[in-house]
């Protein structure tokens, strides 16, 4: 029996690219959802991703490996970061760095149940944004990441038409500042 | 549900604001989603906004990106409370509450008013109108609150941007969909 950090690693390692439709809900603590988002996100491993979401909640989040944009078409106004660890309590981020880090950052538990296979990572650190993370792998494919912060609130994201390994352009994981937007540079 | 920004066919007219001025001051049930930009010198934000008014209770659910650090600020006849990963607070006003917990703040106690282009009745203001006699602006208790963008929703036109400022602050609430008379998320 594999320990289910190295079984996590073997997952991810060969995920070279990954896209998919996502559907993000935020649950209430009685279970409720507060708010019903979707999209779509593109990796390219390591350090690579891109994160739209649909109106009423439009927004793009792109690493292009050295920086994380963060743009709102709302309010016109693009947020300019490093990339570094503590972003990558972001969970596109989470999934575009490497399998060693991940499992360096975080302790790993693994449960199965024919072929779903669905991974618990807490943070090792205390700054997390989150208290505990559930990655579901379905059939070896990524299909879920459910994040609960220290109050036990929950965000579920569920992917489907997933392209695991498929060609995606590089031009994807490249941000161009739109005219007049509002640029926010933060260390 | 909700149009987006004023469907093409749609525009307002002279006469369309003082027309549904009644209805506007008797809505008091809404569910709005939008974004809140914040500017000041020492600190910039935005956060998704997702509003349930009903009556006076109001329940408004703040995050960031993913989901994540949100924080749900709840009035009610009791109080106001605010839930966030840190557990739950209450204070005497939304915005002590919000300054407390979150670093930043909104003036939420007016903001059911402002966001329908309405002055807050409990204090003096002054009302600018634009051309079609929409409210242009407001002016009232040190903040400016522009409306920029108007929405028709359900039978209602709508504030669908406004920028509030107070000093060097600068606040934008960006309303993308708007349900008035409607609570059922």
């Amino acid at each position: 029996q594999t320990d289910p950090a190295s079984r996590l690693t073997e997952l991810l390692e060969p995920l070279h690219t990954y896209s998919a439709d996502f559907q993000q809900r935020v649950q209430g603590d009685d279970g409720q959802s507060l708010q019903d988002a979707s999209g779509h996100m593109w990796l390219a491993r390591p350090g690579k991703f891109r994160w739209e979401v649909n109106a009423p909640y439009s927004q793009t989040v792109v690493s292009d490996g050295a920086q994380v944009y963060m743009y709102d078409p709302d309010l016109e106004q693009v947020t300019v970061r490093d990339l570094d660890p503590k972003v990558t309590s972001t969970p596109a981020l989470l999934l575009s760095g490497s399998a060693g880090e991940l499992t360096s950052n975080y302790g790993v538990s693994m449960r199965a149940q024919g072929d779903t296979e669905i991974f618990s990572l807490s943070p090792r650190g205390n700054d997390s944004l989150f208290e505990s993370l559930e990655m579901t792998f379905q059939g070896q494919r990524l299909t879920g990441l459910d994040l609960v912060d220290a109050t036990g609130q929950r965000t579920e994201i569920g992917f489907d038409s997933i392209e695991q390994n498929g060609s995606v352009d590089d031009s994807r994981f490249a941000f161009q500042i739109p005219e007049g937007a509002d640029v926010i540079r933060e260390q | 549900c909700a149009s987006q920004p004023p469907s093409p066919e749609v525009d307002r007219a002279q006469g369309d604001w003082e027309h549904q001025l009644g209805r506007i001051e008797a809505l008091d049930r809404w569910t709005l989603t939008g974004k809140i930009g914040l500017r000041s010198p020492q600190q910039s934000r935005s956060a998704n906004l997702d509003w349930v008014q009903q009556d006076t209770g109001y329940r408004m659910l703040i995050t960031g990106p993913f989901g994540v650090g949100r924080n749900v600020l709840t009035g009610e006849q009791g109080g106001i409370t605010l839930e966030n990963g840190d557990g739950r607070f209450s204070a005497a006003t939304p915005e002590d509450l919000m300054e407390q917990r979150m670093g930043w703040s909104l003036p939420i106690s007016s903001l059911d008013h402002w966001v329908r282009g309405l002055p807050d009745p409990r204090s003096p203001s002054q009302v600018k109108i634009d051309a079609q006699g929409f409210p242009q602006a407001i002016t009232q208790d040190g903040w400016n609150i522009e409306y920029r963008q108007w929405s028709y929703a359900a039978g209602y036109w709508l504030p669908g941007r406004l920028r509030m400022s107070y000093g060097d602050l600068i606040a934008t609430l960006v309303v993308t969909q708007w349900q008035p008379n409607q609570t059922g998320s």
